[in-house]
């Protein structure tokens, strides 16, 4: 017998028979607050920062100011006057370390915790974009905006795609005597522009 | 043989250090309040993540099956490893094959169960930690004193002495973002170069076949989607149904462990990257016996938040090595015994059984219950024989109302005659920094006799 | 309604005068309480220990003193809650089930079948409230801090209808006080640093007496403080509420 057969049998044989209820409606229909100032304020809590920007015209201008003169890879399309750095060129994912910033849209937004979704779709499948970079700025439709994870959940109705990822900042580490410190290996900080 | 009693009597001769410890755990289990009081259904989640995950160990055969099933559709290749051991063969097949020498991974307990690094680097495998706190551990050579803050017990002065001695930082006067800048430089080099990564699993979803690894750092990320092999570990007891119950699981893990309402990233494994290898190692490892225990199987429900030891005052004031076993705290006292009963007998009486344990953990694991229950077999097994002689003959006394009323005013006379300095000699372990109570003039049901007893 | 008193061994043979203000006080309360004289204990140190299998004989002889009685009430969270909880590994006949069931608490007692009734007591004092453990978390006397829900406490309620008392708010207010029984002595070092670190908080808050509803707790604690010469006095709740006016 090999080791699967072994534990499956094993398994058979140990399994309690337990009868198990539970319903997760009711963490469906519940009130919530303003979705986009919880969404502020859960971000701000986790050491990221948020835009409010219902003006759509002026956000090239606000992440050209932001890009300067650092490589970036824009998977928005939204800046048209510069050239963002060619991912789909390199042989491999660790050629994508001199990026510094990444712009990218996100599917949705939780409010309770500021996680927005990305996927294969959105990275055109560069997987490591999201945390090699430095800086990562996410455009965020307020439309796109749940209140907490079950409602993510439904709205994206399963894996659309082979990876999936909730960013819901910068990244960080308290390790070191719990003295917390963003930056550790993935992005040092983190910009939502809301839309 | 190491016991939790000799080394938590060590620990704390160093007072200063056992507050500093306290304290530093107390805050975590602070941060952790704040964070559930915000959600006004935070005991319907728990009762809900348990009763999710006592489906899964009531049908725990055929979720397996569905997952593998699944996970092999997307492209994932499954393993299942009996044992430590096998498991261990398995990652280093896996790692030959592809002619691996250098090795990321990121957080894995099961991994330390089965005790992966020593044999790999046995083997001239290189294995670098990316996780901060196992990081700091992996450079110390010391084993992880807290599941999910491995370096706890580290002052930060330390760990720059630390870093100076094994990486050769300038000294940075224990400067956390100087220590944790040097770490980013230092791994992100590894991640560059790294051959394959590795990487736990905190939950595997049945009816998809992918699996999810949550970390603040995104050191698990950064090891996988720049390696051409990604190697996933995971007990077998991490499935869930189906991806919706995830909105329960990350709604409670984060805040049980750290008081954050969810970790930096919450990353979902479904299918490998193109050119990628994906590999999915399935343990045993003792699982199996205990989810034949009645008694015990609940304990398979855990989801290694932590949160029973940030809150458990023994373990806040002794550290996690005293407990000598690879998940230490109260959840590692009552899935140690399971592993070898003998050598962990002594933790599940490091407990004064005041359940806040149990009333932290997110799915409603018994903890204390378990601990008690526990004590039964320990002692069944392996008494202690002079416990045993003891308790055999309280339960004689306490028998015989005559005999318990004699002997008890036997116990109040001595107390009363016999010298200060006997009474406190070295034998009497509660009277080395406590007094015994004073002695009554007579036993509550004497003066009932005398006040109250009606006669007739 | 007949109550049985239970008065825990070491109360009996080290704190009589805790039975002593249990009894008085249920009596000025109207309650037709009497003490079977045949007791002895509840069988906690033995199957805490790991020996149930000796406590046996405790459980048969506790059910044949206590079965007469409508309900049994003690001064002590930690002996009804083994009784509750751990009385069920002898057969579970009708008397068991009675008294497994009709156990209770002294506060819990007072607050929910006596039905909370107002009475005369005065104790001037900045008091300290411990929250033993087996009464809080094991019979859910109050809401502990671990868990989210409406803030409650039988022994708070019963203590604010005391005259003149100051309830003192303390930092950690519901941390175990490290007694646990033979862990008192079989882990030394943690259970009196434990005991150490729950009187400082007392003792950094102003509390002149400290109570609880344990008196194991308290011999613990009161042990610690006698020994370092510290200023806090130590009664039992039973003794606060039956304080005279």
């Amino acid at each position: 017998m090999d080791s699967r057969a072994k534990i499956l049998d094993r398994i058979r044989q140990n399994k309690p028979e337990v009868d198990s209820s539970f319903d997760l409606n009711q963490f469906l229909d519940v009130p919530f607050d303003d979705l986009v100032e919880s969404y502020q304020a859960s971000l701000a809590a986790n050491g990221g920062n948020s835009l409010d920007l219902p003006d759509k015209g002026k956000l090239e201008g606000i992440l050209l100011e932001e890009v300067g003169d650092k490589s970036f890879v824009d998977l928005t399309g939204i800046i048209k006057s510069k050239t963002s750095f060619n991912y789909e060129g390199i042989d491999q994912p660790k050629e994508l370390s001199e990026v510094k910033i990444l712009i990218v849209a996100g599917k949705l937004g939780v409010a309770e915790n500021a996680a927005i979704w990305l996927d294969d779709d959105i990275l055109h499948e560069v997987r490591a974009l999201p945390f090699i970079v430095e800086r990562t700025i996410f455009i965020l439709d307020k439309n796109n905006l749940v209140p907490t994870m079950h409602h993510a959940y439904q709205t994206l109705g399963g894996m659309k795609s082979g990876f999936g990822t909730f960013i819901a900042g910068p990244s960080k580490t308290a390790d070191i005597e719990q003295n917390l410190v963003i930056g550790a290996h993935g992005t040092k900080s983190h910009l939502v522009v809301l839309v | 043989m190491l016991t939790h009693p000799k080394a938590a009597a060590e620990f704390n001769k160093d007072e200063d250090r056992v507050n500093w410890h306290d304290k530093s755990l107390w805050f975590v289990r602070n941060k952790r309040d704040l964070a559930v009081n915000k959600i006004p259904q935070w005991e319907e989640l728990r009762e809900t993540a348990s009763q999710i995950k006592m489906k899964v160990l009531s049908n725990l055969d055929t979720y397996l099956e569905e997952f593998e099933k699944n996970a092999k559709a997307n492209g994932i290749q499954v393993h299942w490893a009996i044992d430590g051991d096998e498991h261990n063969k398995i990652v280093k097949g896996i790692l030959d094959k592809h002619n691996v020498k250098k090795l990321v991974k990121s957080k894995s307990m099961l991994t330390e169960e089965c005790h992966l690094n020593p044999f790999l680097e046995k083997h001239g495998i290189e294995v670098v930690d990316t996780d901060l706190g196992e990081r700091i551990v992996q450079l110390a050579k010391e084993p992880p004193s807290h599941i999910v803050m491995p370096a706890i017990h580290k002052k930060k002065e330390e760990i720059d002495e630390l870093f100076q001695r094994t990486m050769g930082t300038e000294p940075g006067n224990g400067d956390p973002q100087f220590l944790t800048n040097a770490a980013r430089v230092d791994l992100r080099e590894k991640f560059l170069n790294a051959d394959a990564a590795l990487t736990g699993v905190n939950f595997a979803i049945a009816d998809t076949g992918g699996f999810v690894v949550c970390t603040n750092e995104g050191n698990a990320d950064m090891g996988v989607h720049l390696a051409p092999v990604h190697i996933a570990c995971m007990g077998m007891e991490k499935l869930i149904p189906t991806m919706e119950h995830l909105g329960v699981f990350l709604r409670l893990l984060a805040r049980s462990a750290t008081g954050q309402s969810i970790t930096t990233y919450s990353s979902h494994f479904l299918k490998p990257r193109k050119g990628q290898e994906m590999h999915l190692v399935i343990v045993d490892n003792g699982r199996t016996e205990q989810l034949g225990r009645e008694d015990f199987r609940n304990s398979l429900k855990c989801i290694r938040c932590g949160a029973c030891m940030n809150t458990c005052p023994i373990y806040r004031r002794s550290g996690g090595h005293s407990y000598g076993s690879v998940v230490p705290g109260p959840i590692g006292s009552i899935l140690s015994p399971n592993i070898d009963l003998k050598k962990y007998s002594t933790l599940p009486f490091a407990s004064t059984l005041c359940g806040s344990c149990s009333d932290v953990c997110p799915v409603k694991i018994d903890i204390h219950s378990q601990l008690y229950k526990w004590r039964q077999v320990i002692m069944k097994e392996h008494p202690d024989k002079v416990k045993q002689v003891a308790m055999k003959v309280n339960g004689k006394v306490f028998k015989y109302p005559w005999l318990y009323d004699i002997l008890g005013g036997f116990a109040r006379t001595m107390l009363k005659i016999i010298p200060r300095g006997i009474i406190y000699s070295k034998l009497n372990v509660w009277g080395k920094q406590r007094d015994l109570p004073d002695v009554p003039e007579s036993s509550f049901k004497a003066w009932y006799k005398q006040n109250r007893k009606k006669n007739g | 309604m007949k109550v049985g008193l239970f008065i825990p061994c070491y109360i009996d043979q080290f704190y009589p005068k805790v039975g002593i203000a249990t009894l008085e006080l249920l009596e000025k309360l109207g309650v037709d309480v009497s003490y079977p004289e045949n007791q002895t204990c509840c069988g906690q140190p033995m199957a805490n220990s790991g020996f149930e299998c000796y406590s046996k004989d405790s459980y048969e002889l506790f059910v044949k003193n206590f079965q007469q009685y409508d309900y049994i009430v003690s001064p002590s969270g930690s002996c009804v809650y083994h009784v509750k909880h751990h009385f069920n590994i002898i057969d579970q006949s009708k008397e068991v089930e009675h008294i497994r069931n009709k156990t209770y608490e002294l506060c819990d007692f007072i607050t929910n079948v006596l039905g909370d009734p107002g009475f005369e007591a005065s104790f001037p004092k900045k008091v300290g409230l411990h929250q033993s453990c087996h009464g809080l978390r094991g019979l859910r006397l109050g809401e502990c801090s671990e868990r989210v829900g409406v803030p409650f406490s039988f022994a708070e309620s019963q203590l604010k209808k005391v005259k003149g008392i100051e309830l003192i708010s303390l930092t950690r207010k519901d941390e175990c006080c490290g007694f646990g029984g033979t862990f008192a002595v079989a882990e030394e070092a943690i259970s009196v640093k434990m005991g150490k670190d729950r009187l400082q908080d007392h003792i950094d808050h102003g509390v002149e007496v400290l109570t609880g509803g344990d008196m194991s707790c308290l011999m613990h604690l009161e042990g610690l403080l006698k020994r370092n010469g510290q200023p806090v006095e130590v009664k039992h709740i039973a003794e606060i509420l039956n304080s005279q006016c």
